[in-house]
């Protein structure tokens, strides 16, 4: 903060008090009590929110459902609420001293409380952005291997991909398209108001199999960490005008996950134990080898491969060993214990919990262990003041092997490809060694075994992690027309994410003179990486409702965000007998990196709520300054507009419609680093230090990216409540885009970082909700939705041409497809090699990884103690680069490979024709294929135990038993395993296809029990 | 609430903005990974640091261009295994007409070679800013001006008639206009002339260490040799394409040099004089790729062997020093097919240095320049000087400018067998097509391409980018 803008705060703080002193004077107030049940059954409702109207503080009911509230006097409107219900408002008339609820069950989610400031929430009924909130019950229905997996077909306008089948997690949120070319590209992630790192850690891996980036090592995010039956609702902020209230780490929308707290009444304890199992979604195999001559002309020169061939096959057959389904056969059972306990007395609230996950992974070697431990407490000091803190210390150890691209045939589906499946690679000799793999890369001088590896190699991640939040509310003057709130909110977020990764010497592509193993044979990396996120938020929130025609809610506040990041590694190579430390190794190296950032920023916003909680009117400012910026004194700011109107019945067979529209900017820092203009270091020569220009430089002018977003909807309820129906409409601007012009390498300079660009993004979603049947045993409620997202970019600076984005995630030049972004065509435009009379031209768009459209349909049916639940998504379009197939083809290993050939003048067999057709490189569609596929993604069944049943547990009150599975079927006219998987990990578009981890489903038979 | 509550409000309030008020210079954060320009200007290191640099980003170029250019001039093939572009993009290219893929593999030997001129151009810059003495600082000028002039060599070696651009911009921004192949010669000639004169007026000492690459020659004095056996190479280059009187001043400049007497060459060592690029497997430091030691998919082609001369101790003894057969034979993985039967074993250990210039080279220039002036007696001196001691084989005798250059010419492939001549040396005599294929479909590719980068960064584009 500048002096004049901490003025302006002050001032503003004062006026507010100053405003509110007007509404002083204590009115007559007086005791309301009840109880609040759920329709229909009339059980007491627990925990349900009391209130007058207007006003966000109010009580809870105990566990039989009473409350007792103090209000003002007069005719006073008050409402109950509760999670999963509807809320009902009663006038209490002047004397009155009691007031009975039954609420209904809130099947059209029409209800709930969303984010509207870093302190305010609004009804959901009036929302003026399209609201996208997840449930703690839709989230924790069927277990996942991480947040992103669970939320997966729940998020309209969300793509959620996981990056492939690896045990532990990875994956990506990518929310309304594409909102950046270099920039940040993940969402930010809030839990109970504390910003948490989402970052994935690079494991140095592809030192070792000689890859080429960190997205290609296959790691996990660090949302992975989070245990899912912990959270009581994820709340998606999709707009500019949703997420403004973020600034400047908001472009690509923020996810916000709130945590389960304590209800008051007697202690309640809920254990759930799960057994699963998983399993290859899909395996075909590889060719089967007819006879020796057919073994033979795939072989080549190769003696080793000729020996070998000569030995398995005869004249008229060849064995057939099924690599993919051995090494990724393991059905090991994974297993996870979830405890909790909560309960408040007096002014007390807890929830505590634990869990722990064991995940096996389909690969031998592999799996993946989530252990959690939770606190929330809640505790209100007086009659004013509520202190809530939440600690959560989180571990997560996965081991992943290898997967995608390498360069030493290390990755199984990339060995596999070169091997003709001819040979038991299983096979050891009496000393225990593998037999050597006489194909890929050639036995003696390299190529690998895929089953030694994934048995001899250790690739450990160990993750230790503490978020702590704290949150003082002190409502600091409760009036009859007016409330002044200020709160102090802050937290931590620190993790120590630890890598080991040991390939032993005797690994086939670890071995002296091989190209990874070299002069130094055997690689250990041992490293650790820390990353520390703090932000403190003071806020006043001041409400005043001088009638039911009125509601004003005035907040400011301010807010401070740490980021500090310390990376390392060790890095041993030629490694003595039994070493399992990097000291000692014949060749020792070090990769070490450190980032530091820091945000400051203040906000204003006005909220008025009018005519009977029709008409809501927002409109806010927030401005920031960050050390991220090349200016790092200047503030930048992000205004945001709401407005939205509640139509009661308007026409016959309509109960509710809401019309929505809003607009606001947000924004995305620059990356660390790209403000500077610096040197590198070259390492050594000769001994001594070396250091020149880096290849791209920075430039001292960088600032945030700026995301202008107008959005339009329309929310409504039909039917008596039995149909819901959701549309929106968003056209967003992105400006200031960062960009990275490729310079002309004659300049010595290969590129720069500069704002400027433009890109444009328009998109529809739509959601509907039906009941079709509501029975008292029998209910159904269906769900579908459709979205669509384009991202054109639209201009570049003067000077700033096409570029790609030099790494591999943006895939493998102009032979595979890669990315390429040039104004007049979209984000996720595939550029490539294109025969034009015979003659290949090169940067040619192709095709589009962006799907036209994505949906998804969810089932819910309950039959008395019966509950039946599905989710099927559907994604329509969306280019892969289907390398795998290609590796494959190559390698004349493919499973479809002797097939008859479309045409036999370009190949005699169907995978000759594919792999000729490309020609090398020359005709880059031929491996650019349709990605459509429509997946189970959840089945749930589940059966509520009668009570007698459940009392043969010892104290037990409730109990389910549920069968679940995940990812069961995928239909899809793609050849490989599954179109969703992407090479790069999380990268602005997913479309590369390369030897992944193949995806697996899962089964789950879980017991819950309630005490 | 009372009042006393409200002003506690307040406080509380001007707190939180206090709290952000006071702390505008937290917002300046150090680049904690890298030092910024400044920083390294001004530091009293700074102009060794960069030299060094100087010489690193050079090191660290010159395995890959010896193995490209090996490929190009069917001297090696680069089997990585899990790549087939390695052969593909390098003996197949991509059709109509038949070329190199300026966005594939065989498009190298540009980015870096452009970014050390520019480290060269800084390096003048910063020392220039600092207090070094008028002598150091013509020193560092001499320096960095050579291996520019180096850096620059290379690239018209491999873009020939395509040109390339010669000046460093000040605004990366604005690159610099392509320039013809003879007028990149003729800059690269007036620069290595330039830095002459800035070593000569360049004292006793850099003010920097250098490597044992250099050893012998660390001294201004000691490298003006060096500048001038890279004058005496670039002459010789300008002379066989069409400078007529390059090759008389090559023969000059080959004066100033280290080279032995004419026929004057001793032994093994006595050839191999010269300044090397050093290579390590210590932490942070660089080894050389083209041991197989180091990465074993480099092989040689059969030719060598076939090729190979027999003297009275047998056949041609660069041959066997520098060249062994495998036990079986390797094939890459791709359907491309071509068994590899040799491997090089001319850079033994990764440690192994790597020749810039040295007197054999230098011997084979002076007779090339001695064919093309007449002097035929001369050239047969040098000629036959190294056959007998560099391959163990008898003399030949010449008396026609082209029989001297098939002579030369077989000199000139054994001796400097795998680092980096034998492609340029057929193009420069018009005889490309004498370089075999290996399979049907296959080329020899005249120039490596102009980089797509380079061409999509220009708003004109260079009659190179098509």
């Amino acid at each position: 903060m500048n002096r004049i803008r901490s003025s302006v705060f002050s001032l503003l703080l004062l006026g507010l008090f100053a405003t509110s002193s007007s509404a002083w004077g204590q009115a007559q107030a007086r005791d309301v009590s009840g109880r609040v049940t759920i329709a229909g059954t009339g059980q007491p409702l627990p925990d349900a929110v009391v209130a007058v109207a207007g006003q966000s503080v109010g009580t809870r009911t105990n566990e039989r459902g009473e409350f007792r509230l103090r209000i003002p006097g007069g005719d006073v409107t008050i409402f109950a609420r509760a999670v999963g219900y509807k809320r009902e408002t009663k006038t209490i008339p002047s004397g009155a001293g009691s007031a009975d609820f039954a609420l209904d069950k809130d099947v059209l989610e029409l209800e709930g409380v969303i984010v509207t400031g870093q302190a305010t929430g609004l009804e959901r009924k009036n929302a003026a952005t399209a609201v996208a909130v997840v449930s703690s019950e839709a989230l924790a229905r069927v277990p996942a291997a991480s947040l992103e997996s669970a939320l997966q077909g729940k998020v309209i306008g969300a793509s959620i991909n996981m990056n492939n089948g690896a045990p532990g997690g990875g994956g990506q949120i990518q929310i309304r398209g594409a909102s950046s070319l270099i920039g940040r590209i993940d969402p930010l992630i809030i839990v109970d108001g504390v910003a948490i790192s989402n970052a994935t850690r690079s494991n140095q891996q592809s030192l070792i199999t000689g890859s080429l980036n960190k997205g290609e090592e296959n790691g996990t995010n660090r949302l992975a960490d989070l245990n899912p039956s912990d959270i009581e609702s994820v709340e998606v902020l999709k707009s500019a005008a949703a997420s403004a209230i973020y600034g400047s780490q908001a472009t690509n929308g923020v996810v916000i996950i709130t945590t389960k707290r304590g209800q008051s009444g007697s202690p309640r304890f809920n254990f759930t134990q799960r057994v699963g199992t998983s399993q290859l979604i899909r395996n075909r195999g590889t060719r089967h080898f007819q006879n020796l001559d057919q073994a033979l002309s795939e072989i080549g020169d190769n003696p080793e491969g000729i020996a070998t061939a000569t030995s398995t096959c005869t004249a008229t057959s060849c064995p057939y060993y099924d690599y993919i389904g051995e090494l990724y056969g393991r059905k090991d059972p994974s297993y996870e214990s979830v405890m909790s306990l909560s309960g408040g007395v007096a002014g007390t609230r807890y929830y505590a919990s634990g869990s722990d996950k064991q995940e096996s992974g389909i690969a031998m070697g592999t799996g993946a262990r989530r252990q959690s431990l939770r606190a929330n407490i809640d505790q209100t000091v007086g009659q004013r003041v509520t202190i809530s803190l939440g600690s959560n210390l989180l571990r997560s150890f996965s081991q992943r092997g290898i997967s995608n691209n390498d360069n030493a045939f290390s990755s199984p589906l990339y060995g596999f490809a070169y091997t003709p499946a001819i040979l038991d690679l299983r096979q050891r000799d009496e000393l225990g060694q593998y037999v050597l793999n006489p194909f890929a890369g050639g036995g003696t001088l390299g190529g690998s075994n895929p089953f030694q590896t994934f048995d001899l190699m250790q690739n450990n991640e160990d993750v230790y992690r503490l978020i702590f939040s704290g949150k003082a509310n002190w409502a600091a003057y409760s009036g009859e027309r007016s409330n002044l709130n200020l709160s102090l909110q802050g937290g931590a977020d620190r993790y120590s994410n630890e890598n080991y990764i040991r390939a032993p010497q005797e690994l086939q592509f670890q071995r002296a003179g091989t190209a990874e193993g070299g002069t130094f044979p055997g690689a250990i990396i041992q490293g650790n990486g820390t990353e520390r996120l703090t932000s403190l938020n003071g806020n006043a929130v001041w409400t005043f409702t001088p009638g039911s025609w009125l509601t004003a809610t005035t907040s400011a506040g301010v807010q401070l965000q740490d980021r500090a990041f310390n990376d390392y590694n060790l890095v041993g190579r030629g490694l003595g007998p039994q070493q399992f430390v990097a000291a000692g190794a014949q060749n020792i190296s070090i990769t070490d990196r450190q980032e530091k950032s820091r945000t400051q920023a203040g906000y204003g916003q006005q909220e008025l709520l009018m005519f009977g909680e029709r008409l809501y009117l927002s409109g806010a400012l927030r401005g920031e300054r960050a050390s991220l910026n090349g200016d790092t004194h200047k503030t930048f700011y992000y205004p945001r507009v709401l407005a939205s109107y509640l139509f009661a019945s308007p026409f016959r067979g309509i109960d509710e419609l809401k019309v929505r529209t809003s607009y606001g900017v947000s924004g995305n820092q620059p990356g660390y680093g790209d403000r500077f203009l610096a040197l590198t270091s070259y390492g050594l020569i000769g001994g001594l230090n070396a250091y020149g220009l880096p290849s791209t430089i920075g430039n001292p002018n960088i600032k945030p990216e700026r995301l202008n977003e107008f959005e339009v909807g329309l929310d409504g309820a039909f039917l008596g409540e039995r149909a819901r129906l959701e549309a929106t409409f968003y056209n967003r601007k992105l400006t200031d885009l960062l960009v990275r012009p490729q310079l002309a390498p004659s300049s010595g300079i290969n590129a720069t970082v500069v704002n400027g660009g433009e890109m444009s993004t328009k998109g529809y979603e739509f959601g509907l909700t039906l009941i079709p049947i509501q029975r008292g045993n029998l209910n159904w409620t269906s769900r579908t939705t459709w979205y669509q997202s384009r991202a054109d970019i639209t201009s570049f600076p003067p000077g700033v041409q096409p570029f790609t984005t030099g790494t591999a995630a943006g895939g493998f030049g102009n032979a595979y497809g890669r990315l390429r972004f040039a104004p007049g065509h979209t984000v996720t435009t595939i550029w490539g090699n294109k025969l034009v009379n015979g003659k290949t031209v090169g940067n040619q768009p192709l095709a589009d990884a962006n799907p036209k459209y994505v949906m998804s349909f969810g089932n819910d049916i309950s039959l008395k103690s019966l509950d039946f639940n599905v989710l099927v998504d559907y994604r329509r379009g969306g280019t892969v680069s289907n390398m795998t197939l290609n590796l494959y083809d190559e390698g004349a290993n493919t499973w479809d490979y002797d097939k008859p050939s479309p045409d036999t003048a370009i190949g005699a067999t169907l995978g000759a024709y594919r792999y000729n057709l490309w020609g090398g490189g020359k005709n880059t569609a031929a491996y650019l294929v349709d990605g459509s596929y429509v997946k189970v993604r959840e089945v749930n069944v589940s059966y509520t135990l009668p009570q007698g049943f459940v009392s043969h547990f010892r104290g037990a009150q409730s109990g389910k038993l549920s069968l679940s599975g995940r990812n069961l079927f995928i239909i899809t006219p793609y050849n490989g395993f599954d179109p969703e998987v992407n090479n790069g990990g999380n990268f602005v578009a997913r479309f590369v296809d390369l030897a992944p981890f193949p995806p697996s489903r899962t089964f789950y038979l879980s017991l819950d029990l309630g005490f | 609430m009372t009042r006393r509550h409200f002003w506690h409000g307040v406080r509380l309030g001007v707190l939180l903005t206090g709290v952000a008020a006071c702390s505008a210079e937290r917002l300046v954060i150090p680049n904690y990974n890298q030092p910024t320009t400044d920083g390294v200007g001004k530091d009293p290191k700074g102009v060794q640091l960069l030299a060094e640099g100087v010489l690193d980003g050079h090191r660290d170029a010159m395995p890959g261009m010896i193995r490209d250019l090996g490929v190009f001039g069917r001297e090696a093939y680069n089997y990585f295994p899990t790549d087939g572009r390695t052969i593909s993009n390098y003996l197949v290219g991509i059709p109509g007409p038949q070329r190199l893929d300026p966005a594939g593999f065989a498009a190298g030997g540009w980015t870096g070679r452009y970014q050390n001129q520019r480290n060269a151009v800084q390096l003048i810059e910063v020392a220039n800013s600092t207090a070094l003495s008028a002598a150091q600082k013509a020193a560092v000028s001499g320096f960095a001006k050579t291996f520019r002039a180096l850096e620059l060599s290379y690239v018209i070696v491999e873009r020939d008639t395509l040109g390339a651009p010669v000046d460093i911009p000040a605004d990366p921004n604005s690159p610099a206009p392509f320039v013809s192949r003879d007028s990149v010669y003729k800059f690269i000639s007036a620069t290595l002339d330039d830095a002459a004169k800035d070593l000569q007026a360049g004292g006793t000492s850099f003010p920097f260490p250098l490597h044992t690459g250099f050893a012998g020659f660390d001294t201004p004095a000691g490298f003006l040799q060096f500048n001038r056996a890279l004058a005496a190479r670039i002459l010789s280059y300008r002379g066989s394409l069409g400078c007529a009187a390059c090759y008389q001043q090559a023969l000059t400049a080959l004066g100033q040099t280290f080279v032995s007497p004419v026929g004057g060459a001793t032994s093994l060592a006595d050839l191999n004089r010269g300044i090397y690029d050093v290579f390590s497997t210590a932490a942070g430091d660089t080894p050389n790729f083209n041991s197989f030691a180091q990465d074993n998919y480099i092989y040689a082609h059969a030719s060598i062997q076939s090729d190979a001369q027999s003297g009275p101790s047998g056949i041609d003894a660069r041959y066997t020093r520098k060249v062994v057969p495998l036990a079986t034979p390797v094939t890459p993985p791709s359907n491309l097919n071509v068994a590899a039967t040799h491997r090089f074993i001319i850079y033994p250990t990764p440690d192994s240095p790597s020749p810039i210039i040295r007197n054999e080279e230098l011997m084979l220039i002076r007779a090339e320049a001695n064919i093309f002036t007449g002097n035929f007696a001369a050239a047969m001196q040098d000629i036959n000087n190294i056959r007998s001691v560099s391959g163990g084989l008898g003399p030949v005798a010449f008396a026609t400018q082209s029989d001297g250059l098939t002579a030369l010419l077989y000199e000139r492939r054994y001796s400097l067998l795998f680092e980096g001549q034998r492609w340029n040396d057929y193009r420069r005599f018009g005889l490309l097509s004498l370089l075999p294929l290996d399979r049907p479909g296959q080329f020899v590719a005249k120039v490596m391409p102009i980089p797509q980068a380079e061409c999509d960064a220009r708003v004109t584009k260079p009659s190179g980018c098509t």
